[in-house]
């Protein structure tokens, strides 16, 4: 049994290496599935893309089929056309526990940007189902993926993780916004992309005050239902410059594999919007926005997620002592999930060979009782249960170190040993 | 009791405070100092207060009115003012490291300035003198204020496009906010002054037809005129524009307020300690030094 998991995240890598190797639509995540699984067709697996990582957790039953470090950095590179060579120093890899933990931190939030944001959770969900969908999940990502939605669940009903500024959108306005802006009621706000990232913000930028929501998407219907949702108004994509023109806040996050708005673009929208003071918040991975249209004007305040970090990591010291509680329970999560994989290794093996010793007792009971067929039912019962006993006494000290080395990872020399000495078949 | 309170007494509170709130700044957030800075800030004031009553009595004349001195203290003491009510409406604003340097600077500046009573307020002019030199010390506030909200934007202006965080004890408004207040503060000031120094002229011309013989090339006067003239086009050009450069207006601000600052002041100070050799109409060549001011003045030539 392997588990292992590859990754880069907003703590290894800059946004500029994250965007290279980030699935961007789900049209892309598929391909890149159905190259792994045409690789691999023995290893499940999950992606989990979003704006702060890029990580694929695999799993196989062997650890000799699946495929190493390497195997996946040089698939990242030929998939995504980059050289390994750009990224392989920022991708690092975990297995076993470590990767099981890595999950839970990453579910349950500790992982994020934000600490205690509560998108995280259903991204890994999202990317749980996507790879359910591609048939890439199996017993152990099952078993992996929906324990992590349980210890996510865990930590934030157990410790205050999720209690103050808990989204990307909030930190974002609340450290720079609101040092650009007096007030927000009086704003248009101009969300591009109509993810959950989108709504999320607009959420909470019309519990501060916005009045007027502009939504623009590639697809006319999805503005449409988030338009409806928040109050807004969807425009059409072929609108996008008039509506740069008319916001004060841009918020983007759409999964465009290149910038949609350049310097070009921009300079054309400021002719029509003059001087005024723009509050750009690029959430996408890759970047929506051209990092040179920040340059453009004193007036223009662009921010993406890398610009959060420094916020982000004043967060995390204030609520030192909340991770410390939720770093607590993912090792007792993570203890209790390894345990439970190595018991089910063991299980079968444990199963057949009581059900192996139990099956000789019992036909030696039959034997002993048609050659004695003076003894009472009183009696019967009195030697079953007896030798019943002893079988257990005798199976007790074999399975006890079973279990014992099952703790500290699957036993399979003992396992071996065992199906070799008692013909156990698999 | 009052009349042993000193400019010193006042000054070393400013200065306490001032340290503390470096200390807010460099050591972050801290819930003890933000109420000694307030009780330093007042008990400076009050002192301050206690002497310009003093002085009043003293010269038996407005403290406005009296000197160039007097003039100087009741501008710090404005500015004071102007910070408690701010701290009280807004405790996390860090306004005290902007203020601070500036009332320290005023008061300085008080030691080498006249300190005796201007002779040319004779008593028929004394409520215009008296309205002149309210609405220039008013008008010389909000060119403070506006000097220091324009400050304030380029710093926080700075930190957002460079994308930091600032430290915790360290608080700014926003830039909508700031370019609001400077723009306030430039649209109430700048009649002020206008009009201040209109009444001045006026005055003068008055005094000059009497008796006493002044001279209308008093380099203060020529100084604030031509500073003035500054200001007042920045003025225009900033109330003009419709959607204007805030960055710019806030470094525009910043020169034209802080040169006139600099250099009615500096001016009046080097005339006073006799490095210029002129006869202002607020400090006479021909006046006795007080010992106070010539020892001062002795240390500055030297």
């Amino acid at each position: 049994m392997n588990l292992q998991v590859v990754y880069c995240n907003h703590q290894t890598a800059g946004l500029d290496i994250r965007e290279k190797l980030a699935f961007s639509s789900k049209e892309q995540l598929d391909n890149a599935y159905s190259v792994l699984k045409k690789s691999y067709p023995d290893t499940e697996m999950v992606v989990i893309s979003t704006c702060n990582r890029v990580e694929l957790y695999t799993a196989t039953q062997e650890s000799e089929v699946g495929p190493t470090h390497q195997d996946l950095a040089k698939f990242f590179s030929e998939f995504h056309q980059v050289p390994v060579s750009d990224f392989f120093e920022d991708f690092l890899e975990r297995t076993g526990p470590d990767a099981v933990r890595h999950l839970f931190q990453v579910a349950s939030s500790l992982d994020s940007m934000v600490l205690g944001e509560p998108q995280i959770v259903n991204q890994v969900k999202e990317a749980y189902q996507r790879a359910t969908e591609n048939a890439l999940c199996g017993p152990l990502t099952h078993a992996l993926f929906q324990q992590a939605i349980r210890v996510s669940a865990r930590v934030r009903t157990e410790t205050q993780l999720s209690e103050g500024r808990v989204s990307i959108a909030s930190v974002a306005v609340g450290t720079f916004g609101k040092g650009i802006f007096e007030r927000f009621d009086d704003k248009t706000v101009l969300i591009i992309g109509a993810g959950e990232m989108a709504e999320e913000t607009l959420i909470y930028l019309k519990d501060e005050g916005v009045k007027r929501v502009l939504v623009v998407n590639r697809s006319l219907e999805n503005a449409q239902k988030l338009a409806t949702k928040v109050g807004g108004e969807a425009k059409p994509y072929q609108d996008l410059e008039d509506c740069l023109a008319a916001a004060d806040v841009i918020v983007s996050t759409t999964g465009a594999a290149q910038p949609i708005v350049d310097v070009a673009c921009f300079q054309r929208v400021l002719q029509k919007a003059g001087n005024k003071t723009f509050f750009i918040l690029d959430l996408g991975a890759p970047r929506d926005f051209e990092p040179a249209v920040g340059e453009i004007s004193d007036n223009i305040f662009l921010y993406d997620i890398d610009d959060l970090e420094g916020t982000c990591e004043k967060n995390r010291k204030a609520r030192q002592k909340e991770v410390e509680n939720a770093l607590a329970i993912i090792d007792e999560e993570t203890d209790r999930f390894m345990h439970g994989v190595y018991h089910r290794a063991t299980g079968p093996i444990i199963k057949q060979l009581r059900e192996q010793w139990h099956e000789v007792r019992e036909q030696e009971v039959e034997k002993l009782f048609s050659k004695l067929a003076h003894l009472d039912e009183k009696d019967q019962e009195l030697i079953k249960r007896s030798i019943e006993q002893i079988v257990n006494k005798l199976l007790h000290p074999p399975l006890e170190v079973l279990r014992q080395e099952a703790r500290e990872g699957t036993p399979h020399g003992l396992l071996d040993a065992l199906k070799q000495l008692f013909h156990i078949r698999d | 009791m009052l009349s042993n309170v000193t400019v010193f007494c006042f000054m070393a509170s400013y200065l306490v405070a001032l340290g503390l709130e470096l200390a807010r700044f460099l050591r972050k957030k801290n819930s003890f100092i933000r109420p000694l800075i307030f009780l330093f800030s007042l008990a400076g004031l009050v002192a301050q207060t206690a002497y310009l009553f003093t002085r009043a009595r003293l010269t038996e004349l407005p403290p406005l009115l009296s000197s160039s001195h007097d003039w100087l203290i009741v501008f710090s003491w404005l500015l004071m003012a102007i910070f408690l009510f701010i701290n009280l409406i807004d405790e996390e604003l860090s306004i005290g490291l902007f203020l601070f340097p500036l009332v320290l600077a005023l008061v300085v500046s008080s030691y080498f300035v006249d300190t005796v009573p201007n002779s040319l307020v004779q008593p028929a002019i004394r409520s215009w003198a008296l309205l002149h030199a309210s609405l220039l010390v008013l008008g010389g506030v909000g060119i403070a204020l506006s000097f220091v909200t324009s400050l304030m934007y380029l710093i926080q202006h700075r930190r957002l496009k460079q994308k930091q965080n600032f430290s915790e004890g360290f608080n700014l408004p926003s830039l909508a906010k700031l370019a609001r207040l400077n723009r306030w503060a430039l649209m109430i000031s700048a009649p002020l002054l206008t009009v201040g120094m209109a009444i001045g002229i006026g005055l003068g011309v008055y005094v000059r037809k009497g008796a006493q013989s002044i001279t209308f090339f008093d380099p203060v006067i020529i100084v604030y005129e031509i500073v003035w003239a500054g200001m007042m086009v920045s003025v225009i050009f900033i109330l003009r524009k419709k959607q204007p450069n805030q960055k710019y207006i806030a470094q525009l601000t910043i020169w034209t307020g802080g040169l006139l600052l600099l250099t009615v002041i500096g001016i009046q100070i080097l005339t006073n300690i006799r490095i210029l050799n002129f006869d202002s109409w607020h400090s006479r060549h021909s006046a006795p030094l007080p010992e106070i001011q010539r020892s001062a003045a002795e240390r500055v030539i030297s």
